[in-house]
């Protein structure tokens, strides 16, 4: 059975429906030049009044984009029982400056359907057989027939081993998980005293998976669209420059090539683009050398040529550090680890470095399929260096809104200076790959083991697995998202196109392996 | 037989309202793959501008617009059918020999 979040993965439902709805009309709405107070305006031209068309109401889904307008302008959420206008505040967001803060995932309550947490339940398909294998197997007496008819279980005493699941020959017991909390690999969604999910945000490492898994739309991150915009808007000085992550291939159709994505970009405002791919190798290269490094302190003379730079006491592994999700999570559930991951920057400030050394004054906005990026962009000390955070999404709105057709436009000239390791980054097992690989044909090291997980389930496991010594690896390549980042919520299309087009792009660069990041 | 022609408007507006999602789900439907021939081509006019009638699929004579992949197997399947029979196909004229 796939993740929850692989089951809708590349679907255009009702849910990617009204996200973008209301991105495109937020687009528009600050395009148009309107006035803050008439933000409580905008929810009627985002729905139908009268004609719902998602929900059992309009005045429900007007709720529920009251608060989606809210976290787009990047402003908090309005408390539903103080009746506060959508428009309150909203006045601050209004700006080129940066308002985003945390917490960067919130639960829309009025959205959210309080579907029972974990349970595991008899449906209809039950024959109320004579063998009855459910009961039998079931280790804690659950499971009767009342009135001799279908099973039933006794949920105080189910302890969810799945055996009667299993045993039951006509598939008629199944397990309900809720789909958001199903998609969290750190176990951080709770239910509040009234039943609806909420976010324990000292777990929470904003992957955002959550975000495209629930049914109902109910979760959403907050946006620095507003802002971005009105620096496009602004003066020629105050513009922005666009990264595009490695994962931007394809993300705008199968005629957007990354020359039109880079024309599309600069008639939307930005002062330039530069590929995040460039950071992606300067960061090989440093972990490619660190690991060379080791080796040559480890292998004092005399000793046997050892080429495992460190296996002792649960792994020296090297840990990869451009998934701020898989960082966070490492971190906290393996605090023994923290050393391992690699304190460099991540491939994101790398490419922002490349661009404020020559102008410290520019701004720098990531554009990429990533919501866990907002959140590290609000970390102190990154803030010198990336400005904003915009996903594939939110700018695919803005060129809608601008009437900027990808498919037709003039390619414009894409600088090709990274190399295919760097642009492989977006798919899972291309940043250990590329540390791999560098490490053996640039510093001739040799029989590197890599070992990597993609979803932050996977990825508990595998570094329990680590600390236990059942897994033994000199590089570790961790992925929040399923299939790494071209399976981040931020993205418009599916995970194999997505994949392909990664990979025909890699094949494309000039160098295979990173020849240096001077830009 | 010939295949029958589905156009899905790979246009910035058409792929944010879900274009490339139904390329996605028509070359998945096995049933129907071997009947068609996919294309994703750019805007085919301004029915797809601003993006108010977004996604548009153009299936031989036909123009779908506000897309669906349910609307499209539809009227794909209509015209498998038509070219099976040798009824007329939508939006042409009858041809009585061919019946």
């Amino acid at each position: 059975m796939p993740e929850v979040f692989e089951r809708m993965r590349g679907l255009y439902t009702p849910c990617t429906d009204i996200r973008r709805k209301v991105f495109a009309g937020i687009t528009r709405f600050v395009l148009a030049g309107k006035k803050p107070e008439d933000i409580d305006y905008l929810p009627f031209d985002i729905i139908d009044m009268g004609k719902p068309s998602y929900r059992c109401c309009s005045y429900r889904e007007l709720s529920i984009v009251r608060q989606r307008i809210r976290l787009a302008f990047g402003l908090p959420l309005i408390e539903e029982r103080n009746n506060m206008p959508v428009s309150a505040g909203i006045g601050e967001a209004f700006t080129d400056r940066k308002v985003l803060s945390a917490p960067i995932v919130n639960v829309i309550t009025a959205a959210c359907e309080k579907c029972p947490e974990d349970k595991v339940i008899v449906t209809d398909m039950c024959q109320s057989c004579m063998a009855h294998p459910c009961s039998i197997v079931c280790p804690v007496n659950a499971i009767s027939f009342p009135d001799g008819g279908q099973a039933f279980i006794d949920q105080k005493k189910c302890v969810k081993c799945m055996k009667c699941v299993k045993a039951c020959p006509y598939q008629s017991i199944t397990r309900m998980v809720r789909p958001c909390a199903a998609a969290c690999g750190v176990d951080a969604i709770y239910s509040d005293e009234d039943g609806y999910a909420a976010i324990d945000q000292a777990k929470c490492v904003n992957c955002g998976l959550c975000t495209v898994s629930c049914p109902f739309a109910a979760i959403s991150d907050k946006t620095e669209l507003v802002q971005i915009l009105r620096q496009l808007m602004g003066p020629e000085t105050g513009r922005p420059y666009a990264l595009l992550a490695p994962s931007f291939v394809g993300q705008f159709g199968r005629l957007a090539s990354p020359g039109a994505i880079a024309a599309g970009l600069l008639a939307i405002g930005f002062r330039g683009v530069r590929e995040v791919a460039l950071g992606a190798d300067c960061d090989t290269l440093l972990l490619a050398r660190r690991l060379a490094e080791r080796e040559a302190s480890s292998a004092a003379p005399g000793d046997a040529p050892s080429h495992a730079p460190g296996h002792a006491a649960g792994g020296a592994f090297l840990g990869t550090s451009c998934c701020p999700s898989w960082v966070m999570t490492a971190r906290r559930h393996f605090p023994d680890f923290a050393v391992n991951i690699a304190e460099s920057f991540t491939p994101m400030v790398e490419t922002a470095k490349l661009i404020k050394e020559k102008d410290p004054k520019a701004r720098v906005v990531f554009i990429g399929p990533c919501i866990a990026k907002k959140a590290e962009a609000l970390e102190a000390e990154l803030r010198p260096f990336v400005d904003h955070v915009l996903t594939y999404e939110e700018l695919a709105a803005i060129f809608v809104a601008k009437d900027i057709d990808l498919s037709a436009i003039d390619p414009a000239e894409f600088p090709s200076d990274a190399s295919a390791l760097g642009r492989g980054y977006a798919i899972a097992g291309g940043v250990g790959g590329a540390i791999v690989e560098t490490a053996e044909k640039r510093f001739g090291m040799q029989g590197i083991s890599l070992a990597k997980a993609d979803t932050l389930r996977n990825c508990r496991v595998l570094l329990a697995d680590i600390k236990s010594g059942k897994v033994q690896a000199d590089v570790v390549e961790g992925m929040a998202c399923p299939g790494g980042c071209v399976g981040g919520p931020g993205t418009l299309i599916g995970l194999l196109p997505a994949k392909s087009e990664v990979g025909k792009f890699a094949a494309a660069a000039l160098n295979r392996l990173p020849s240096g990041c001077d830009g | 037989m010939d295949r029958i022609s589905v156009q899905v408007c790979v246009g910035t507006n058409c792929c944010f309202a879900g274009g490339e999602s139904l390329i996605e789900m028509l070359e998945a439907d096995i049933d129907l793959i071997d009947f068609i021939e996919i294309e994703g081509v750019r805007c085919m006019d301004k029915t797809c501008a601003g993006g108010r009638e977004s996604p548009v699929v153009q299936i031989g004579e036909k123009r779908i617009t506000h897309a669906t992949p349910e609307s499209v197997i539809e009227e794909i399947e209509k015209a498998v059918l038509a070219q099976i029979t040798g009824l007329p196909k939508a939006g042409e004229a009858g041809d009585a020999r061919s019946l």
